[in-house]
């Protein structure tokens, strides 16, 4: 009996609700997420040694899980550079943009779905992070490991563009 | 529009709003809007579209607890046996503060390179770590490729190569060898801090005859090595 270990695998197996919701976070997609989740899950445990215990469990894990798909990312996207995390948030981003018309004119619940599916991977996990799992920019910034400045905006960029999805008058933007 | 109201153009605003509600902004620039809030009712509005995006963020998450875990998931989390050699390379960040500091005691590198360790199995070594630090940081700053430096009579270092990086960084391959395992690792000096990698080996820790070398990694001739060990020496 290994306890070390087995205290790991408890809290490994408690953290899986919110890890899932984060690799949703980043890859906006069931499947995405859970094929993330898994290759997680597999890396933690081949890792296991290297965390230290008394440390932010999660967010070790929440690193360890961006950089797996940032892995990922560049694997299917060999030819781009990715900078400060990722290089298509801008591409999403404008993308969103041009789809401004659209979400105006829908104001269902499916359609602030689909804008939610629409922000960029790094706009939807800074805003899952401090929306809704309720962390400090801080700590959403050491998750990411991106600057607290660089939280702040892209978290207001996302509630931006989904503040569209509301029907909003267009005085916000 | 008034001169207090939301401009839409104005990102900061936008920032400021979002950050109000986060409760993230100073107390001076909170009471400032606190202030604006109570006068404009555009930017009340402008709050509470942002506010309930914040709502539905939590109706798109929650949505996702609705959907079984992955098959096989926590069976698989419950079964695993533990691995014995950890390995990584994003430990680097949470190893750094404290290694540096028992690597500092130990040198006092006041005019050598500080060393960052993100150590795997060289992390298994508590008592004698400040030495092994040392040791380690000796064979990686005087020896050839292709030498085998003995730590002690359990620990031998053996460099493999040296060669730069993508970066430009100066990378020293090496194997440790124990009585009972041989683990690859890769140190590369980053300004000036040795950062050692457990991780990903296959990829990145290079040979003196590696034929899968990445073009953007160049191997040092041993010209170019003695050469640089001694730029390290002085």
């Amino acid at each position: 009996m290994n306890t070390a270990h087995d205290q790991f695998t408890a809290q490994l197996l408690q953290a899986l609700p919110a890890l899932r919701r984060y690799c949703y976070s980043l890859t906006g997609n069931v499947a995405n997420a859970d094929d993330l989740l898994q290759s997680a899950a597999e890396k933690a445990l081949k890792r296991w040694q290297q965390y230290e215990p008394g440390t932010h469990f999660d967010r070790w894990l929440y690193r360890l899980c961006r950089n797996l798909w940032i892995d990922q990312i560049r694997r299917d996207k060999p030819t781009e550079e990715l900078k400060e995390g990722w290089q298509e948030d801008i591409a999403l981003d404008q993308k969103s943009v041009s789809l401004e018309h659209e979400i105006e004119q829908t104001k269902s619940l499916a359609s602030v779905y689909s804008q939610m599916n629409n922000l960029s991977s790094p706009l939807r996990s800074v805003l899952y992070l401090i929306a809704v799992e309720g962390r400090s920019y801080q700590e959403a910034a050491e998750i990411l490991e991106i600057p607290t400045g660089t939280v702040m905006s892209r978290l207001s960029r996302a509630r931006q563009q989904l503040s569209n999805a509301f029907g909003g008058t267009g005085d916000l933007l | 529009m008034n001169n207090n109201s939301v401009n839409p153009t104005d990102l900061n605003d936008i920032e400021k709003l979002s950050a109000y509600l986060d409760n993230e902004l100073s107390p001076s620039d909170h009471a400032e809007l606190e202030t604006r809030l109570k006068q404009d009712t555009q930017l009340q509005q402008a709050l509470a579209k942002l506010e309930g995006t914040d709502v539905m963020a939590n109706e798109y998450f929650s949505e996702l607890d609705k959907t079984p875990m992955p098959a096989g998931l926590e069976d698989m989390i419950r079964n695993a046996e533990p691995e014995s050699a950890p390995v990584s390379a994003t430990v680097v960040d949470l190893f750094k503060h404290k290694v540096k500091t028992v690597v500092t005691q130990s040198w006092g590198l006041a005019s050598a390179a500080s060393v960052v360790f993100a150590l795997g199995i060289w992390m298994l070594m508590p008592p004698t770590q400040q030495n092994i630090n040392a040791d380690l940081l000796a064979v990686l700053k005087t020896q050839p490729s292709g030498s085998i430096a003995t730590i002690n009579s359990e620990l031998k270092i053996e460099v493999l190569a040296s060669y730069q990086d993508s970066q430009g960084n100066v990378c020293r391959s090496m194997i440790e060898h124990t009585p009972v395992s041989s683990n690859p690792a890769v140190a590369c000096l980053n300004q000036g801090q040795w950062q050692i990698d457990t991780t990903d080996l296959v990829e990145k820790y290079q040979t003196a005859s590696s034929s899968q070398r990445s073009n953007t990694q160049q191997l040092m001739t041993p010209e170019q090595e003695q050469l640089w060990l001694k730029t390290l020496a002085n």
